[in-house]
């Protein structure tokens, strides 16, 4: 029985660089000096770009794709994310530019939605995306782009199998792990133990450094984009400075004291 | 009819359920509850429920045993949503099948959800957590651009009950309703089959997000067999204390033990693991990453065991205690055993 065609996307979003802390300026906007890929985003790369490597490589295709709606703004930075994912072997990379939202965060609503008119257009039968954005840390946008194609989901997988037809998808819950398995088309979004993503090579980024990335404007309704937006970053209330202590028997006689034991 | 606005709450795990309700009546002070019951012989039947919001105008259920399936379950809810057309918040726990419903439904529903909300500022402002708790952000729903129902999760812990609030313990809530068109969807929507839960044995201790005591180790505990051997001896040492109603205590690692290997990954706390916000949190040997804090800051008291002076953590510690955790440890469970 011929296995069937995968034709893989990946959507990636630049985020802050998850070492650095975000601040804030004066006026309570975000002050974020340092981005990268989201990381479990790039766990998606890497896993999509696997099971390319374990099936017919000629009938694999691994697509990225990335979104802005300040595009002049986050080329720079957009293209050395998807220079990577080339040079790591995606097939094709795009980015989508969205030319009537400046100012406001794209809603997942709206990503989800560009999302499934990429994924029709393009016959997509497989997503594989981060569970999780590390800035706005929603985790939304797997989930809803399943919903709106009525697709099968498996949130959270540490592990993916392919067995004949079928895939077999280990995935984190709350008390421990759990297995399902189905057919394509589906929506998997990736937990941190899935895998440890590669750095692109050296030569490799030389070789594909100069090819033309592709963009191609789009626009979402902007309205709803609004229906829910962020209006005010805060740092949260801070802590003020705790007792210390040297001897477990000093630390046990404040503990109760002060009636926590 | 003359029905009030309402919520729908989805009940997951009955130990929340006055949580949620909590959090209904803060988003509108006098509704009309709806309830989804999601039930599974792995949960206590019995439920505690604030006397004044124990009468439910309408209880569905899902037979948890049967339906695992986070695509089935979400359009069971759309038939449930559709039922109730006058619904203005559809109401989630934080919890592993709520994430991957509460997005699902949103989308087919055209609705922007919000999760993993902390605070109510009103019925259309809220506060969640973003960039791994570091920052606050506050969220709006435009009035002006209304949305029919809204789609939201709640970190439950985050809204608890006055103290001054009854409760009454119900051993169980009868169903009301059929699911509409219940068995074709059961039938039409494609889906991902369970096979298996693969749980690893938490010998007695309460579940990691519920437990009023946590003890967490970390890098300082060294290897495999020590950490077991000391987050055990610490956590059951609370059998002893009464104020945590004689209890052992849920372990719990941070990423760096679980990469190593030397805790299962359910055990991880953090941006990426569990939040978890226990009236007592003792980290053991553990320096404290951003992606660490953002799961257990909220924890009401904070113990730092640490030999090291300074560490992120101790920034957000109540108590400091600058010893070798891996001697400390005995000592402490010692005493606290002796209570």
């Amino acid at each position: 029985m011929a296995l069937p065609k995968l034709n893989i996307l990946v959507p990636v979003k630049r985020v802050i660089d998850y070492s650095v802390t975000p601040k804030l300026n004066a006026d309570k906007t975000l002050k974020i000096t340092n981005f990268a890929i989201n990381p479990f985003d790039d766990i998606a790369v890497e896993e999509a770009l696997k099971l390319k490597k374990l099936s017919d490589k000629l009938a694999t295709k691994v697509n990225v794709v990335t979104i802005t709606n300040n595009y002049e703004n986050d080329l720079k930075g957009l293209k050395s994310i998807l220079v990577n994912s080339m040079a790591k072997g995606a097939d094709e990379v795009k980015i989508l530019s969205v030319n009537n939202s400046k100012g406001y965060d794209l809603s997942p609503l709206s990503i989800a939605k560009l999302l499934k008119n990429e994924v029709t257009k393009n016959d997509y039968n497989l997503v594989i995306c981060g569970k999780q954005a590390i800035d706005d840390d929603s985790g939304n946008v797997g989930s809803m782009l399943a919903g709106l194609l009525n697709w099968k989901q498996a949130n959270n997988c540490c592990k993916v199998e392919r067995e004949e037809n079928k895939f077999k998808l280990t995935k984190e819950i709350d008390n421990g792990e759990q297995v399902v398995e189905g057919e394509l088309p589906m929506v998997l979004t990736t937990d941190l133990r899935l895998n440890v993503p590669k750095y692109a090579p050296l030569p490799k980024i030389m070789k594909v450094k100069n090819k033309p990335i592709k963009v191609e404007e789009v626009s979402i309704d902007d309205i709803e984009n609004k229906q829910a937006t962020i209006t005010e970053y805060m740092e949260p209330p801070s802590k003020k400075q705790g007792k210390i202590f040297t001897s477990v028997d000093e630390l046990f006689t404040q503990l109760k004291n002060d009636k926590v034991i | 009819s003359n029905r009030l606005a309402s919520n729908i709450i989805f009940n997951e795990n009955n130990t929340t359920l006055k949580n949620l309700l909590k959090v209904s009546t803060l988003l509108k002070d006098s509704n009309d509850v709806v309830l989804v019951n999601y039930k599974s012989s792995s949960e206590p039947t019995s439920v505690e429920l604030p006397t004044n919001s124990s009468k439910f105008s309408r209880v569905y259920e899902i037979n948890g045993d049967n339906i695992k399936e986070p695509e089935l379950v979400s359009s069971l809810l759309a038939s449930v949503l559709q039922d109730n057309a006058d619904v203005e918040n559809v109401i989630f726990n934080t919890q592993t099948l709520s994430k991957s419903i509460f997005p699902r439904l949103a989308a087919q529903a055209n609705v922007q959800p919000t999760n993993d909300i902390v605070k109510i500022i009103d019925e259309n402002t809220f506060i969640k957590p973003t960039f791994a708790g570091n920052l606050l952000s506050k969220i709006e729903y435009s009035p002006s651009n209304k949305i029919k129902t809204k789609i939201l999760s709640f970190r439950a812990s985050n809204f608890p009950l006055d103290d001054a609030e009854e409760v009454i313990t119900l051993e169980n809530i009868a169903k009301t309703n059929d699911i509409p068109e219940e068995a074709k969807i059961l039938e039409s929507v494609p889906y991902n089959k369970f096979v298996e839960n693969n749980i690893p044995d938490s010998t007695g201790r309460p579940d990691l997000t519920a437990a009023k005591v946590v003890v967490t180790g970390g890098r300082g505990l060294q290897n495999k067999e020590n950490f077991e051997k000391m987050t055990s001896l610490l956590a059951d040492s609370f059998v002893a204390s009464k104020k945590y109603g004689n209890t052992k205590a849920s372990i719990g690692a941070t990423r760096a033990v679980v990469d190593a290997g030397h805790a299962n990954n359910s055990l991880q706390i953090g941006q990426t693991g569990k939040i978890v916000q226990p009236e007592l949190y003792i980290a053991c040997g553990v320096s404290g990453a951003i992606q660490h804090l953002a799961g257990m800051k909220n924890s009401k008291v904070v113990v730092n065991i640490n030999k090291e002076e300074g560490v992120p953590l101790e920034q957000i510690s109540d108590y400091t205690l600058i010893a070798d955790a891996n001697e400390a440890i005995p000592e402490l469970a010692k005493k606290i055993s002796e209570l």
